[in-house]
């Protein structure tokens, strides 16, 4: 892979091979996909769409979005659901999916990296790496083609189509990041069109924060000098705004800054040795406590897990309604009388023999730690096959979808009407007081609602089902109250989903005015005639 | 009741691609899995030793590989594993390959019912289950959807028919194959996995079954295949531009002139 220090580089721009559809007529009747994302908002008045397929095409259409003074909106995989993809403000409307190679791999210092074009979806990417048929015609290294190791890229957003670049700008987790961290942990170079249609090379490690400043030397004139954040974030699993952190690298504040201070071209990531072998279960409980202290004992306990999660009764009502409705087509297994259930996932990290002799202990640690909670380890499941890990996974996406098609068919009586999903985390030690606050108040107000997700993390997803529009309108203030109970106990108003245009509101929550002012200053600063993403985040 | 089920470890055909140069199947990289057909069986297998009690045995003919499958099927609850691994079990059709179980089945002997899938989803023949009750002597009722009923001696049970349903009644012992049940396989319980591993997988070869290897594996094998090929797609689209009412008519005179 060709080497550059971090620095802005010049580009020439060029719109070569590039396909435009212009028209906002043409572009709402046959590109309308486009201007939607999973929030189901459609954009508006976008006059031209544009589907580059190099660096230098998008320097020459942030040229001409200079020039014309024309708002840039970038799409990636349209798997967002804050409609951060969504255009806000007219104007230009980037597709990056037909940049989507793999530039590269290489082994340095014992560890395994690749580079890729923004456009690349998550599916293809982990295939890719699997096979380790990179598609790519330079040299790869015999360390990586001959090695027996399997490798892989951690993050795992439950939306496989989402794409690179897209993931990175959100800065997006999934059910492992419990155990491997968010994707800006894999995250080592990016390189990023300024909205001036220059080059940022950024590598890790090379530009840190240094009294106040980030320092980025130019290959022609003045460095840019761009001011550090200093408002504290949330300590727990934190996707609202951009990041702040005392010694922090300035990469970090472009991963998960949601697009507003560049279009994320290139990503170089970290690949990491792939556990021996996964294994997971389901267990369930008669009571929601019992869950939530089986949460509890799982942390201080010897298991390791990658992912925990939850699903409330009414969750699992749902699944069972999909189930019988649907038939075996649904692949929900029967699942048993309860009120609560955790689905956990482990893996046995190394090829030790006799396997069977580790898997047993493994789950063996698990079946003490369900009866200590009271749980039941003769009808919790246990899976270990890659197809029953999938049906499981499949299980757990079945919730938000149970409910999105609900809502639909609310929003068939009164357009109005949508999903009230929060996004909410909290610090450990405060589970069991949200979880308390979630009830009491969603039981006083009569919402239906369902409550699943990344409970290892703190990070449940309460999403409410409003009946009317009263009801929507309730759920909405519920949804307040919930995210001003959370940053009272340290936690954050979004985890993973990112502000997007949707909820400025609750960042406003988050953070005091002036942390926001900061963020507009660092914006200013990168993209002074504020073309880029508007309406995102700030 | 003493239940055998046999399983058959498959490539994911869902994943699977064909060579174009060499006609044959690209089995690279593409996961092995239970025969779903074979999966429906076991779980047919454990309805019935939920109401009969007694025990299940798997049986799987295959590379060393293959033992992950009977793995499943013990954390699924089966009580005993047995799979049939020699290199001269190799190459098998289906002639040799129900030959070969058989001998297995009359060595393990004892079963009062064995369930196969109807079909396995890489050759699709459906010709082992009932092959395996000719080798037998024993009936067999293919196309089995559910059991109705099973008694001391007898055991009812339904199977599919073009156009409708058959209520079989039979005497043990019986073969019975199996379509696509209504009931997806369970998923293992944590207590049933813990058990598995404590469940030895034992392996047997052409001595061990008292089987003559001339009518094992490829030796056994009169079939020859000659070419898999994908079938060529024709099909193609035409738009049919212009007024509701034209289309009408274009398309009219499209279905007309076919």
């Amino acid at each position: 892979m060709e080497e550059h220090k971090s620095g802005i580089y010049d580009v020439t721009p060029q719109s070569d091979g590039m396909k435009v559809v212009h028209g906002e007529e043409t572009i709402r009747r046959d590109y309308s996909d486009y201007l939607k994302d999973e929030s189901n908002i459609e954009g508006e008045n976008v006059q031209s769409l544009f589907f580059p397929r190099t660096i230098n095409n998008i320097a020459w259409i942030m040229n001409e979005a200079c020039g014309n003074r024309k708002k840039v909106t970038v799409s990636g995989g349209r798997t967002g659901i804050c409609a951060g993809a969504v255009p806000g403000a007219g104007g230009y409307l980037l597709s990056l999916e037909k940049m989507a190679r793999i530039l590269g791999v290489e082994i340095s210092s014992g560890e395994y990296s690749l580079k890729a074009e923004c456009g690349i979806r998550l599916s293809e990417l982990s295939s890719r790496v699997k096979s380790k048929d990179f598609g790519i015609e330079s040299v790869v290294p015999t360390e990586i083609s001959r090695s027996r190791t399997s490798y892989f890229y951690p993050p795992d957003p439950t939306e496989t189509t989402a794409t690179l670049g897209g993931t990175v700008a959100t800065n997006a987790s999934g059910a492992r990041t419990l155990f491997y961290g968010p994707t800006r942990n894999y995250v080592v170079g990016i390189e990023v069109i300024l909205s001036t249609g220059e080059l940022l090379k950024l590598k890790r490690g090379e530009v840190p924060a240094e009294n106040g400043f980030f320092r980025v030397q130019k290959e022609r004139g003045r460095p840019l000098i761009i001011p550090t954040p200093s408002y504290e974030m949330p300590k727990t699993k934190h996707s609202a705004g951009l990041y702040s952190k005392k010694s922090m690298d300035l990469i970090d504040l472009f991963i998960g800054s949601e697009g507003i201070l560049g279009i994320i071209v290139n990503v170089t990531i970290r690949l990491i040795e792939e556990p021996h072998r996964f294994f997971g279960g389901v267990v369930f409980f008669q009571e929601e406590y019992y869950a939530v202290d089986f949460v509890y004992r799982v942390r201080k306990g010897m298991a390791r897990p990658l992912a925990v999660e939850y699903f409330d009764k009414d969750a699992l009502a749902l699944l069972e309604g999909t189930r019988k409705s649907q038939g075996p087509v649904s692949e929900i297994p029967e699942i048993p009388v309860c009120s609560a259930a955790v689905y956990f996932e482990s893996a046995v990290f190394r090829d030790e023999k006799p396997e069977g002799d580790n898997l047993k202990a493994e789950f063996l640690k698990w079946k003490k730690l369900i009866e200590e909670a009271g749980g039941d380890p003769q009808s919790a499941w246990a899976v270990l096959n890659k197809r029953d890990m999938m049906r499981l996974k499949a299980l757990r996406h079945a919730v938000p979808e149970s409910v999105n098609k609900i809502i639909a068919q609310k929003k068939l009586k009164d357009g109005r009407i949508h999903k009230v999903g929060t996004d909410i985390a909290v610090p450990d030690e405060h589970l069991k007081e949200i979880m308390k606050f979630y009830r009491e108040l969603l039981e006083a107000e009569r919402i239906a609602s369902v409550i699943f997700g990344h409970i290892g993390n703190n990070h449940l997803h309460v999403n409410m089902i409003p009946d009317n529009y009263d009801e929507l309108v309730r759920a909405k203030e519920l949804y307040r109250r919930f995210a001003g109970k959370a940053v009272s106990l340290g936690g954050t108003v979004s985890a993973e989903h990112g502000i997007g245009k949707l909820k400025k509101d609750y960042l406003a929550i988050l953070y005091p005015q002036n942390a926001i002012d900061e963020m507009k200053a660092i914006k200013d600063t990168i993209d002074p005639l504020n073309i880029l993403n508007p309406g995102n985040v700030i | 009741m003493n239940i055998l089920v046999c399983l058959k470890q498959v490539p994911d055909t869902q994943k699977v691609k064909i060579d174009p140069e060499r006609n044959t199947l690209i089995r690279k990289g593409v996961p092995s899995i239970t025969n779903p057909l074979d999966e429906s069986a076991l779980e047919l297998a454990l309805e019935v030793r939920s109401i009969t009690g007694g025990k299940i045995t798997v049986l799987t003919m295959g590379i060393p590989d293959s033992e992950e499958i009977l793995r499943d099927g013990l954390s699924l609850g089966a009580d005993g594993a047995y799979l049939l691994t020699h290199r001269d079990f190799a190459g098998a059709d289906t002639l040799a390959t129900s030959y070969t179980l058989s001998m297995a089945i009359k060595e393990l002997g004892g079963f009062d019912l064995l369930l196969f899938g109807k079909q396995a989803i890489d050759g699709d023949t459906a010709q082992v289950g009932p092959e395996v009750a000719g080798h037998l002597g024993i009936p067999v009722v293919t196309f089995v959807t559910n059991v109705q009923k099973t008694a001391k001696d007898i055991i009812v049970v339904e199977r599919m028919i073009e156009n409708g349903k058959e209520i079989v009644e039979a005497e043990y012992p019986v073969l019975l194959t199996v379509v696509k049940a209504a009931q997806r396989l369970r998923i293992p319980t944590l207590e049933g996995m813990i058990k598995s591993f404590d469940i030895p997988v034992h392996r047997l070869g052409v001595q061990d079954i008292g089987a003559d290897s001339s009518r094992c594996g490829l030796k056994g094998s009169p079939t020859r295949v000659k070419k898999i090929f994908s079938p060529k797609m024709n099909s193609k689209v035409k738009f049919i531009e212009g007024s509701i009412d034209e289309k009408a008519k274009k398309f009219i005179s499209i279905v007309r002139g076919i």
